[in-house]
């Protein structure tokens, strides 16, 4: 009962597991390559029967902000375009237990909400990325410096641990 | 289906019995004996916690049951790894519904992120206190 849906955009990157009712809120054209649970191959998203009438013939235009809704603009980005992966817990995570080039991570996951709550959602989904790569510097740095304190330390670590074994 | 995503569950299931491996490590082995438990470069230094500190021993503990040694190793890990567990719980199904999705948004948000390092913090601080008076 419960399929899974993807999508491929025009870069190739493909996206998914999506639930139908999300699936249906994401900005597909006709020619998207879509594919479900259950299909034998990816068929565009104009030949899917359960789409027909959620995908968008052309580039719509920007509805004009009026100033008497400012707060709709934030709420449809949300239904549109699902927030990337900010990464805030982890590079916190880092931070405490590998090393604090995690920081360098929080502060570009930081920014994956602040510049999707402006709408710039490409400039999020880069933030996410940004903060990924940092924080694998992060932990392998984290690493690095416990490999090189056991050896400088080797003395203190093995009289601290045959203390505590007493 | 696509070979893709294939990489991408092969990927995660090697995550997962990485994770599982280095739990059963922690509940066999006690990291305060065995040098082979990462120890803390700050404490090696400067011989005071750093906000880290002791959530080895905590993780130890939970493992073996010992909920009373888990709290007196890091009292904010045993609070924090429920929370962190619901996060991830929350991640993992943010695709299903907007709500899920909106509520995941929140809980690992930039406020919540803030509020963790204010935590963090006052804890350190805190743990600090005694430590620093009886130098």
């Amino acid at each position: 009962m419960n399929r899974e849906y993807y999508y491929i955009d025009e870069e190739g990157k493909q996206f998914g597991p999506y639930a139908l009712e999300m699936f249906r809120l994401l900005p597909l054209r006709p020619r998207t390559h879509v594919w479900r649970s259950g299909l034998p191959d990816w068929i565009t998203a104009e030949e899917m029967e359960e789409l027909k009438g959620y995908v968008k013939e052309e580039e719509k235009p920007q509805p004009p902000v009026t100033p008497d809704a400012p707060e709709t603009s934030a709420q449809t980005i949300t239904l549109d375009q699902p927030k990337p992966k900010t990464w805030l817990m982890e590079s916190i995570l880092a931070t405490i237990f590998c090393s604090m080039v995690g920081l360098v991570a929080f502060f570009h996951a930081l920014q994956v909400g602040s510049r999707y709550q402006m709408g710039d959602y490409e400039g999020a989904v880069r933030e996410s990325a940004i903060a990924k790569r940092w924080l694998i510097i992060a932990m392998i740095v984290g690493v690095v410096i416990n490999v090189i304190y056991f050896f400088v330390f080797k003395d203190e670590i093995m009289a601290m641990s045959m203390q505590m074994r007493r | 289906m696509p070979s893709w995503s294939e990489a991408k569950s092969w990927r995660r299931l090697i995550l997962i019995l990485g994770l599982i491996v280095l739990l059963i490590g922690y509940a066999l082995i006690d990291p305060a004996t065995t040098v082979w438990a990462p120890k803390c470069p700050f404490k090696l230094l400067t011989g005071l916690d750093c906000p880290g500190c002791g959530s080895q021993r905590a993780l130890h503990a939970l493992l073996t049951g010992d909920l009373r040694a888990a709290w007196r190793a890091h009292p904010l890990l045993v609070v924090a790894l429920p929370y962190l567990g619901v996060g991830l719980v929350l991640e993992y199904l943010r695709r299903r519904s907007p709500r899920v999705q909106r509520l995941s948004d929140i809980w690992y948000g930039n406020r919540a992120a803030m509020v963790s390092i204010g935590i963090i913090f006052a804890f350190w601080t805190l743990r600090l206190i005694p430590q620093l008076l009886s130098r």
